[in-house]
């Protein structure tokens, strides 16, 4: 286990927390307005209440005291409490969560394996017929718009054909379903719209990544001992140009959850992204500051452990 | 007058060999009549923007109207021009500023390494954990939603991306003996940053620029379409928000505004690959 | 008549391969490259034949037509391959897969790039011997670690559970040999195997191959540009040029007597530069005084900084050339970006014209850059690729000289004139890539000398040169030695570039330099036991 590695990681991270953290916190410092409005709401609260409030946040002390003092709150897990909903902010973000983790985990899944399922088989034969049909479909895919592929798959699927339910996660009245396929079947179309955009660029990274392989000077090696084709591309080449899959849909996550957004929205998804969009629109700031750094971290938290997995993958660092 | 010459001559080295890509050029082309389409809106629109009533609401493509009418009447062929205005406009600006940032930062990180460089890594870092959209909503959220400020946010979505970029070019340029000469030639940091370092950078650069300007495309009709966009413009994305109502009484609310988006964005995407193919090109030995 | 027959018949049975008038073309986007145009190629049972030849005189891609191991594009147009009397060339692909690894092994240049970096040592030997033979699985174990410590290395139950980048270059060799041994092959051709290694460790291998040749009665084949190694381990050579096989013979007589006129070129190219008078103005000006000089550089998961430059003292005067030899990790790159003020120094003093470097960096910059310039090892990359060459050699002087447009590019074409390159006006407006590796090395030093310096460091500046252009290079370089006065400090891990060169030199290993002084009593008379080593370890052709 290279320890040196996780430590150096480690440190590394620690900056970034800090500054998502700092960067929130500058983010409400320079709203335009009276700080104080963003936490108890435009319309007049009695004043007893504003002044707790002014002293709570620590209004009255110097900009780096009050950003201490955030941090303390934060970090202990206090991300305030929402004044539209009158519940505290963690727990409202808490009991939202699974659906998004549940469409986040489908469409990766879907989207690494249909990546890499096309990539490779598009990489049997560069520069062919089937590389260049499989890397102008991914072309096709990562240019829509992921919002306008959802609705147009519920016009087509949905409404017209009505064999799919339109949105939500779940039916009402469940009717001659299990439980099971009538969740299954809400989640279909979300997940193929979120995954599409990271199956396109997981194909063409997975490409990328075995013809690179493919043209490596040990391969040569392989053939001069007389490997036949195919075990020099399914044991030579792919592991080795599978390895780096695995840190690139790392670096898509952010990317994922940005489209997360979008999708619940499209479909109704009563995820943390949904949540986020009423909190914008009911201007409940403590909730829009808690999410973003509650869905910042995350990202970097799952970031880092893919990181360190990856390195336990990879025997070049795994052992030095 | 000679260097002018000289740059000509390029530019048609440049053309004959982009002409043979044909994904380049479909991209290229597909490019220019929506750009021809978007600054002559006025000319091919047969109604002024947000023009409600126009005709009957929910009206199918006809000669009167091309792409049939909205829920309020609207035009949709006439919003449609209208809209790629903005889409063009505002992306556009977004990848020159982000652009130029992008460049100056990276390389001066990429060449000084140490203490600037972390701090230029660490902040990149940030922007790529944080979801885009989420820091997007957040500032327009509380910065107000006009056209300005989006192409704001825009731009300080796009710049870590091409800064992360340059630094690599740079710092791998860095390394090259010519580099050292140059240095040993006793030329100041910023002329060796940028001109011996950054020309050397500039095919990287350009088709990021087409790749990035695609991106901001997508963030900015995604806005639109969750409501946070310049409402007093006519958008793509504000226009597919309109439709999410209306998918039973009209699906080519959704389809037009929706292609045109991604239309605008292969062009780019297919430019960029072009470009691409041009600068590293794939040699089958 | 029998008896003659029978003899013939014998020698048919001893010749292992023939090649008879292979061509193997390739087919590009810019044309067709006749890669292979007329090779004829006879190899004896146990016998080890080298193939010389320069860049792009075919002889890699000779070697593996072989087995057709074709780049992309390649095809044979015309000959045969026989071997054991059957045209490889006629074989299918089964067959052929057969032969690779089993009958005819290969070892290649570069074993950091040629071994899978995530498959282990063992796993990557086991299945070239699993391919080809019919073995218990829980027998391969012991086969393994047998092969492995016929090439002599140690601890083989430890190596086979290793991944390669745990090795070092001269291990992984090793490995390389052994998986190629592993099937008890007939041939192995060796592709410029010790190229990428030390002297001494190139050594140990070339030595290596002699003794599992004569053991075991394995044939060789051995490619390489290197006319030294060759004379060392081949009884016969072949000379390649253009992709045809141009000349033959024993290696004994080869050397001595040469036919063709190619031949001869590379033979006087390799050989000493004739000693010409040096400037020797020794007892005047010292113009740089190094006093234990130290440079250490932090490793990454190590408490333990390394010592690159070790307590390093010596001195050199106007006029000199001073010769720094020493292997890779000896340091001696390090001390050139010391000298050149590209690296901080830790502790020690070095003085450049009566002068600290330190206070030159921090006061006068412009001056200490102008008197002290380098040529570098990589002659394409030190050039910027996107200027053409007169705006190249005019970034120097534009910054050192305040000169008219003119006046500048009339210096340039100077330049261009001392450096051979001639007519300066056609090269003035060329690109690098426009240039050959010959060419664009001149470039380099019009550069350095460009800025009429005190100092010229020269850092392996023809290790990357064909032998023909080595010799011509330096040529240059003593010339200019000589008309400028300028002094020079020549670094190179080849002995045989110093020794015609250089007053004086300086072995360095590890960080120190543990033998100085005069070029004569350095290579006459060595006192330390690496300079020793080093000696003895630079092979020569013999004459």
């Amino acid at each position: 286990m290279n320890y040196n590695y996780l430590a150096k990681r480690t440190l590394q991270i620690i900056p970034v927390v800090l500054g998502i953290l700092v960067m929130s916190f500058l983010m409400i410092q320079l709203a335009p307005g009276d700080v104080v409005f963003m936490f108890i709401g435009e319309s007049g609260a009695d004043p007893e209440f504003e002044a707790q409030i002014r002293k709570r946040l620590g209004l009255d002390k110097s900009v780096l005291e009050q950003l201490i003092l955030y941090l303390k709150g934060v970090l202990t897990g206090d991300l305030g409490k929402s004044f539209v909903m009158n519940e505290s902010v963690s727990k409202i973000i808490w009991d939202r969560a699974l659906p998004t983790i549940i469409l986040m985990s489908s469409s990766i899944i879907f989207g690494a394996v249909f990546g890499i399922l096309i990539g490779v088989y598009a990489a049997t034969k560069p520069y062919s017929l089937r590389d260049n049909v499989s890397m102008v479909i991914a072309l096709f895919l990562y240019s829509l718009p992921n919002f306008w592929l959802g609705q147009m798959l519920i016009i087509v699927f949905s409404v017209n054909w009505g064999i799919l339910p339109v949105s939500g996660m779940e039916s009402m009245i469940l009717g001659d379903k299990s439980f099971l396929m009538d969740r299954l079947t809400h989640l279909l179309l979300p997940t193929i719209t979120l995954g599409s955009t990271l199956g396109a660029f997981v194909m063409r990274f997975v490409r990328a990544s075995m013809i690179e392989a493919l043209g490596q000077d040990y391969i040569l090696t392989a053939k001069s001992k007389g490997l036949s084709d195919g075990k020099i591309f399914f044991k030579h080449a792919l592991k080795n140009a599978l390895l780096p899959v695995v840190t690139y849909i790392g670096l898509r996550l952010g990317y994922m959850l940005s489209g997360a957004v979008v999708i619940e929205s499209v479909f109704g998804w009563p995820g943390l992204g949904l949540l986020m969009l009423d909190a914008l629109f009911e201007r409940d700031y403590p909730l829009i500051m808690g999410l973003f750094i509650v869905i910042s971290l995350s990202v970097t938290i799952i970031t880092f452990i893919i990181d360190i997995l990856y390195t336990y993958l990879d025997p070049r660092i795994r052992l030095k | 007058m000679i260097k002018i010459l000289k740059n000509i001559n390029k530019f048609k080295n440049f053309w004959k060999i982009f002409k043979q890509n044909k994904i380049g050029v479909v991209g290229l082309i597909i490019l220019l009549i929506f750009i021809v389409l978007a600054i002559f809106a006025p000319l091919f629109a047969t109604f002024p923007p947000l023009t409600t009533g126009a005709g009957e609401a929910f009206l199918n493509p006809s000669f009167k109207h091309l792409l049939g009418t909205d829920n309020l009447g609207r035009d949709l062929y006439s919003e449609l021009l209208y809209g790629a205005r903005i889409t063009l406009l505002v992306s556009f600006i977004a990848v020159i500023t982000s652009t130029v940032v992008g460049v100056f930062l990276g390389a001066i990180a990429g060449y000084y390494g140490g203490i600037v460089d972390s701090l230029l890594m660490r902040i990149t870092e940030m922007f790529l954990v944080i979801p885009p959209i989420f820091l997007a909503l957040v500032l327009v959220a509380i910065f107000g939603a006009n056209i300005i400020n989006i192409i704001i946010v825009i731009s300080i979505l796009s710049w870590p991306q091409t800064s992360r970029l340059v630094r690599a070019e740079i710092l791998s340029l860095k390394e090259r003996p010519y580099c050292k000469a140059a240095i040993a030639s006793g030329a100041s940091d910023f002329k060796i940053i940028f001109s011996e370092l950054v020309p050397n950078t500039m095919t990287t650069i350009i088709v990021n620029m087409s790749l990035t300007q695609a991106t901001a495309i997508l963030i900015e009709s995604a806005l639109s379409f969750l409501g946070f966009g310049d409402s007093s413009m006519v958008s793509w994305g504000l226009m597919l928000n309109n439709a999410q109502e209306f998918f039973r009484q009209s699906w080519y609310m959704v389809f037009f505004p929706g292609i045109g988006i991604f239309l605008v964005v292969l062009s780019l995407n297919l430019f960029g690959e072009g470009l691409n193919d041009v600068f590293n090109p794939r040699r089958k030995k | 008549m029998f008896l003659i027959l029978e003899g013939k018949n014998r020698m048919e049975n001893n010749k292992l391969l023939k090649i008879e008038n292979l061509k193997m073309h390739i087919k590009t986007y810019m044309g067709t490259v006749k890669a292979v145009d007329g090779v004829n190629i006879d190899i004896n049972r146990g016998e080890i034949v080298g193939i010389v030849g320069e860049s792009g005189s075919g002889k890699s891609l000779t070697s593996r037509t072989i087995l057709k191991l074709l780049p992309e594009g390649g095809e044979v147009v015309s000959g045969k391959i026989l071997f054991h009397n059957k045209d490889l060339l006629k074989l299918n692909d089964n067959e052929l897969r057969n032969i690779r690894g089993s009958k005819i092994s290969f070892i290649f240049q570069n074993p950091s790039t040629f071994l899978n970096p995530v498959l282990k040592i063992g796993d990557q030997i086991a299945e070239n011997i699993l391919l080809h033979q019919k073995i218990d699985k829980r027998e391969i174990k012991n086969i393994i670690i047998s092969v492995l410590s016929d090439v002599g290395l140690r601890n083989p139950d430890k190596i086979i559970n290793c991944f390669p980048h745990q090795l070092s270059g001269g291990m992984q060799q090793r490995v390389m040999i052994a998986m190629a041994i592993s099937c008890k092959p007939d041939l192995i051709i060796a592709d410029e195997c010790t190229t990428a290694l030390d002297v001494t460790t190139q050594l140990q291998i070339l030595d290596l191959l002699k003794n599992i040749s004569k053991k075991t009665n394995i044939s060789i084949l051995l490619i390489t540009h290197n006319l030294a190694v060759v004379s060392y381990l081949c009884s016969r050579v072949y000379v390649m040029f253009e992709g045809k096989t141009i000349e033959s013979g024993e290696s004994k007589n080869f050397f001595s007597r040469p036919q063709h006129e190619y031949t001869k070129k590379l033979l006087n190219a390799s050989k000493q530069i004739e000693n010409s008078k040096f400037y020797s103005n020794h007892e005047i000006n010292k113009i740089l005084n190094i006093e234990n000089l130290n440079k250490n550089f932090n490793l990454p998961g190590s408490n333990e900084p390394l010592k690159a430059v070790n307590d390093l003292s010596f001195s050199l005067n106007e006029g000199e050339i001073f010769g720094i030899a020493g292997e890779s990790g000896s340091g001696k790159t390090t001390v050139a970006n010391l000298l050149m003020g590209l690296l901080e120094v830790n502790s020690g003093k070095i003085t450049f014209i009566n002068k600290e470097i330190n206070q030159y960096l921090k006061y006068e910059k412009k001056n200490f850059r102008k008197n002290i310039q380098m040529v570098f090892q990589d002659p394409y990359g030190s050039l910027n690729p996107r200027k053409t060459i007169g705006t190249t050699l005019s970034l120097a002087i534009k910054i050192h000289f305040k000169l008219s447009e003119d006046e500048i590019k009339n210096k340039v074409f100077e330049l261009l004139e001392k450096v051979e390159l001639t007519p300066p006006e056609v090269f003035y407006e060329r690109h690098p890539h426009e240039l050959s590796g010959g060419q664009q090395q001149r470039v380099a030093i019009a550069r350095a000398i460009s800025t009429e310096p005190k100092l010229i460091i020269s850092d392996e500046a023809v290790a990357s040169l064909d032998m023909s252009i080595r010799s011509e290079i330096l040529k240059l370089l003593k010339k200019i030695n000589i008309e400028t006065k300028v002094s020079m400090i020549m670094i190179s891990h080849d002995l045989s570039v110093l020794k015609n060169m250089c007053n004086r030199i300086a072995i360095m290993h590890l960080g120190k330099i543990v033998e100085i002084g005069d070029k004569e009593k350095i290579l006459g008379s060595p006192q330390h036991n690496y300079t020793k080593k080093l000696i003895s370890a630079t092979l020569e052709i013999p004459n």
